[in-house]
């Protein structure tokens, strides 16, 4: 897990200078960028990493390839549909939905997590894929977001399963619990 | 020698830490400002209020006083109970005497702490449930005119989770005899100040 460790540190500060250097390269960054600087996307895919950390090693790890292979086909479908959509809603819920499993520390059934990761990589590809516009190269932006959502969530079921510390079951619950509050303010916001 | 995991750990807080250092760089030339200028006005919202910050460090020092299960019940629940103020905030609705309340509310829990007060526990979290909604109405109420109001929503929950963190760093001095005393005159101090506060609001 290590070895990535500086990825989101790179991909922050890279895609400015690289970016006009290789051509084409742009949207793969666009795509890689734009589920890190939205907070609901953000959040939620630390929120559902979190959340497969919390349950046993094996479902873990299934859930993190089904997230991502989840994440890669929606993106891809609502990218070649192109119609802009308004998720703000079901976006927030999700966010409010999995932060709130995060504070309640339950070991699921593997098939409740299965579906739950299906679903919220469903919504979040469907929505980032949506942003896709006719000038960029599909394949590269839809690949910029899988990949954002593959290292996103790998850390977060990273510090999920070396919680072993009392503290630190407590850290990952309260996380999920922040992460639950700034969805239902942000959801009294968009609604209001 | 370092222990692996240690050193595991410190290189990923490094990266984390790193992330964050480049971070406004990128989002800014995105889009000026949104982004991290909300973020930024949330987080420094319970700091900027002598108010909020001392009710919420007694939070987790009270917390810590109380120990096992109220000092993890805080910082799990607060956030939520706190969002739910913060959604009548946004949403404009009524709430009355709030800057009475929240001043109030330091000068209780400070007394709590200076005290030792043990209730049960569901009164506890009864009075730090209420505080958190008039803490949270107060954040609440400034956000729709946030330049960017999921970035200040973050903003102001991560900055009032690390002030119980604070306060519940500093609670655990409990466990040694001297540290109870610290721990005690530190919610003296808050005490004070939230008389201090209270009069300035009823003025």
């Amino acid at each position: 897990m290590t070895d990535v460790a500086w990825l989101p540190a790179a991909a922050a500060s890279v895609p400015v200078l690289v970016a006009h250097i290789v051509p084409g390269v742009t949207d793969f960054y666009a795509g890689l960028l734009h589920p890190v600087t939205a907070v609901e996307h953000l959040l939620t895919f630390v929120a559902i990493g979190l959340l497969a950390g919390q349950q046993a090693r094996g479902v873990a790890r299934r859930a993190l390839t089904l997230f991502v292979c989840v994440l890669l086909v929606t993106a891809g479908l609502a990218g070649a549909h192109g119609r802009t959509l308004h998720l703000e809603g079901p976006l927030l819920a999700s966010m409010v939905g999995v932060g709130c499993l995060v504070a309640a520390n339950w070991r699921l059934p593997a098939a409740a997590v299965y579906t739950c990761v299906t679903a919220v990589a469903a919504l979040h590809g469907v929505a980032n894929g949506a942003e896709l516009t006719p000038a960029m190269a599909p394949v590269r932006f839809v690949a910029g977001i899988a990949l954002a959502g593959f290292v996103v969530m790998t850390y977060a079921v990273g510090l999920a399963r070396r919680a072993e510390a009392p503290w630190a079951g407590v850290a990952v619950r309260a996380a999920g619990s922040w992460i639950a509050a700034v969805g239902v303010l942000a959801w009294g916001a968009v609604t209001r | 020698m370092m222990h692996g995991r240690t050193r595991a750990t410190l290189r990923v807080a490094g990266a984390v830490v790193m992330g964050v250092c480049l971070w406004p760089s990128p989002a800014a030339a995105h889009e000026p400002g949104g982004l991290a200028e909300g973020f930024l006005s949330g987080f420094g919202h319970p700091l900027s209020g002598l108010d909020h910050m001392l009710a919420m460090v007694a939070v987790g020092l009270w917390g810590a006083q109380l120990g096992a299960p109220a000092m993890w019940l805080l910082p799990v629940t607060f956030p939520l109970v706190m969002a739910l103020g913060g959604l009548l905030g946004v949403r404009g609705l009524f709430l009355p005497a709030v800057e009475p309340v929240i001043a109030a509310s330091a000068l209780l829990l400070g007394a709590a702490v200076l005290l030792a007060w043990r209730p049960m526990l569901a009164v506890a979290l009864a009075l730090v449930g209420v505080f958190a909604v008039y803490h949270g109405y107060a954040h609440g109420a400034e956000l729709p005119g946030a330049a960017d109001q999921l970035a200040y929503g973050a903003g102001f929950v991560l900055s009032t989770g690390t002030l119980h963190v604070v306060g519940i760093a500093i609670g655990l001095l409990h466990r040694w005899t001297w540290g109870t005393m610290v721990v005690r005159a530190a919610g003296g101090v808050i005490a004070v100040a939230g008389v201090y506060l209270l009069a300035d609001v009823l003025r």
